[in-house]
């Protein structure tokens, strides 16, 4: 076995014919959307057939959608664009503890800005308990943001239920939907959702593009002043091979979504079960069900996840745990912490996510590598 | 690139790097004898005052890029390993701790003895790696009569860094390598620069390495006010007891210091002692800082107790020292009694005590007591 990737949910490889969707961007449909010749507008079809495509996939219209630089951007300007701009309305936030640091900071952000947020804890299960959610709700309450499907443990919120709260106490609700779009089925009118963040490498399409869906009706401040792209909503000229790839997988998606998150939840059903066969105390992250199809959280007791993680990339194995700093070390996440696991669990939480192109096989040679490792770990390394 | 490293655990070595121009050599050196090399920083450290970006603290982000940039380019793989919590409790708060009771604390010693050779050797059993190695400048050696492993010191005499490893035991001796050891520094610049390690010009660094500004006034005082501990003044005496000033906190001391005393005699003075119980500073000439003998403590002989019940060495009391010829007595297991043949100047409690047989390192302790 050479290598073994079991971290799409850092980052996806772009699907071949996502690459191949996009390849006539770089090539002849080059123009700039913007420019009125027929390289524009040829380079402006591209990039509204992807709009369309991933509107689509959310039932959204295309003209509620917008292009991002990805995922982060999509949070910054959906939270902090909407909390600027109808400041009138209200100076309370709501999120959970357990969200992106993309949505964290952009509410720490707001906070110097003379808001206030509340930050629900997260259930023992990883979800956000929706009786705490309207408890918390105030006359002055003007953004919920509660993320679709957490991307380290990945527990999904009931957010059909959270957009019901929201439509009744009259708020604007937000997603994160980075780690959920394309995975797993979301309705924007169905579950009076506002905002939604998308982001493309999670999706096997490219980094560097992702999308914000803004309800008609709302506005935002704008983040980028420039030119008039996006229809004077971003400016910038547009990323439009990216957002090509993006629509492409989208596209894929909508046909095959269904299927492979059927495929992915028994592989992953099998790699905990042999998990728990093979490896004695053992601990799962959050709940089994409702979860990401392809994601595990897994903590093993009186062992160091640094080591862990080391030790599997030192037999060609991908997987993570918690958030790297800059400097590259491993701290202990905030979710994990907000879980508030057993001491001796609380160093450890491995996450593997499997994708499209994960083979039994290489499960297989995972729970052979990780009895090893955690077997000398545990040896070597006795915490707690 | 390892794969499975079960089947190769023959020839693997982690080196611990600093992202320094030594370390960085010591990585290459060892590929190039043939080892399975991986490269491991360690995070021991917080920004202190918004400082990750300081080119010089020991784990700040452009150090450990440094030694990523290194790796990559040898085509190893180079983790950052997270040992804030032991720093801390191991070397910044005994570094704080000695200070508040008069002594003058060796962090760098209780680096490689308390994380070098601890976590960062069980790190190194966890990844199921045979060698650990640094970059220091000494000299591991096998004794072939014995049987047994033996520091010495590094070939470049004045660079050698033998002192500060003291506290390996012969045990972790046999599973240590020091590439460079056999090397004068000059050597291994121009080796640097041969392979062109990004790192061939890095500056050296001789400051300590989690206080950016190499304050240690600075740093004990910030803690202490963090703390809500209220420096205890007291008086700075002469040897026979005359007062000569106030001063505002013994941490803000050290054997052998002339400058910063807070007062001025009209000849040089020297702290020649610090007492905590008293909260006392006493100055002295530059003669009065000469002891005959010391205590140390915390002993480490490195393959055993080498003559009882005394026997003769050569002994270090600071990184910069010549060495003094001496007659050790040896107090039960961890303690002994050192009687220099000529008096040795600035002997500092805190500071280690360090033997020598030649070139060969015996042990050494911590600085209990002088002039017994």
């Amino acid at each position: 076995m050479e290598r073994v990737y079991l971290d799409y949910g850092a980052s996806t490889p772009v699907d071949k014919r996502v690459l191949e969707a996009m390849i006539p961007y770089f090539r002849e449909k080059f123009g700039n959307p913007s420019s009125i010749h027929i390289f524009g507008r040829e380079a402006k079809v591209g990039l509204e057939r992807a709009r369309e495509s991933i509107a689509h996939l959310i039932h959204a219209q295309p003209e509620e959608l917008f292009f991002t630089s990805g995922g982060t951007e999509a949070d910054n300007w959906g939270i902090i664009g909407y909390c600027l701009q109808n400041r009138e309305v209200g100076n309370n936030i709501i999120t959970s503890c357990v969200e992106h640091y993309a949505v964290l900071n952009s509410c720490k952000y707001l906070e110097t800005q003379g808001f206030s947020v509340t930050y629900l804890p997260a259930e023992p299960d990883g979800t956000v308990d929706l009786d705490r959610l309207k408890k918390a709700i105030t006359p002055k309450t003007l953004l919920v943001s509660i993320m679709h499907v957490n991307n380290e443990i990945g527990i999904i919120n009931d957010i059909n239920a959270i957009g019901a709260i929201t439509r009744e106490h009259g708020t604007v609700f937000h997603t994160d939907a980075v780690q959920g779009f394309g995975k797993i089925p979301i309705n924007v009118r169905q579950m009076n959702i506002d905002l939604l963040s998308i982001s493309g490498h999670k999706l096997y399409a490219p980094k560097g593009i992702g999308a914000l869906y803004v309800r008609k009706g709302i506005h935002l401040q704008k983040l980028l002043h420039g030119g008039s792209n996006e229809r004077n909503w971003r400016s910038g000229t547009e990323n439009v091979a990216s957002a090509v790839g993006l629509g492409a997988s989208a596209a894929f998606c909508k046909t095959e979504m269904e299927q492979e998150a059927d495929a992915l939840r028994k592989l992953r059903n099998y790699f905990w079960a042999e998990i728990q066969k093979n490896i004695p105390d053992v601990r799962l992250n959050g709940a089994l069900e409702p979860r990401l199809p392809g994601n595990l959280n897994v903590s093993f007791k009186s062992a160091d996840g640094e080591s862990i993680l080391l030790s599997l990339d030192l037999y060609g194995i991908a997987a993570s745990a918690g958030s790297a700093c800059e400097s590259g070390s491993i701290e202990l996440t905030h979710v994990i912490k907000a879980l508030n696991p057993p001491l001796e669990y609380a160093q450890s939480a491995i996450r593997f996510t499997i994708g499209r192109w994960t083979t039994r096989t290489e499960i297989d040679y995972t729970i052979s590598a990780l009895k090893e490792i955690i077997e000398r770990v545990r040896k070597f390394e006795r915490k707690t | 690139m390892l794969n499975k490293i079960n089947i190769n655990l023959k020839n693997t070595v982690l080196v611990a790097m600093s992202g320094g121009v030594d370390s960085s050599t010591t990585a290459a050196l060892l590929k190039r004898q043939g080892y399975s090399v991986i490269g491991i920083t360690m995070r021991l450290t917080d920004a202190e005052d918004g400082d990750v970006y300081s080119d010089r603290s020991c784990c700040s982000v452009e150090m450990a890029s440094r030694a990523r940039r290194v790796c990559d380019m040898l085509g190893i793989p180079h983790y950052v390993v997270d040992f804030r919590g032991a720093f801390q409790k191991e070397v910044k708060d005994n570094f704080y701790e000695q200070y508040l009771i008069g002594k003058t604390p060796n962090p760098c010693v209780r680096c490689n003895t308390y994380i070098k050779w601890k976590p960062l050797v069980q790190k190194k059993n966890s990844l199921s790696v045979e060698f650990i190695a640094t970059g220091h400048y000494a000299r591991c050696l096998k004794n072939n009569e014995t049987g047994h492993y033996e520091l010495h010191r590094g070939k470049d005499y004045w660079k050698d860094q033998s002192y500060f490893l003291w506290g390996l035991t012969a045990e972790q001796l046999s599973y240590t390598l020091f590439p460079l050891g056999e090397l004068t520094k000059k050597e291994v610049r121009e080796i640097a620069h041969t392979l062109e390690l990004p790192t061939a010009d890095v500056k050296e660094s001789y400051e300590i390495c989690f206080i950016s500004d190499n304050n240690y006034r600075r740093y004990v005082g910030h803690r202490m006010l963090i703390e809500q501990r209220l420096p205890s003044s007291g008086n700075i005496l002469t040897g026979t007891g005359e007062f000569i000033a106030a001063h505002t906190g013994i941490h803000q001391f050290t054997i052998g210091q002339r400058h910063k005393l807070g007062i001025a005699v009209g000849k040089p003075v020297y702290v020649t002692e610090i007492n905590p119980i008293t909260n006392t500073v006493v100055i002295g000439n530059y003669d009065d800082l000469l002891s005959n003998s010391l205590i140390a403590e915390s002993v480490n002989w490195i393959n055993g107790i080498p003559g009882e019940p005394e026997f003769e060495a050569t002994v270090k009391v600071r990184y910069r020292d010549p060495g003094h010829p001496a007659r050790l007595k040896p107090l039960g297991e961890d303690r002994v009694a050192v009687y220099f043949s000529e008096s040795a100047r600035s002997v500092t409690p805190g500071q280690s005590a360090v033997f020598y047989s030649g070139d060969r390192l015996l042990g050494g302790g911590v600085i209990t007591k002088k002039n017994v």
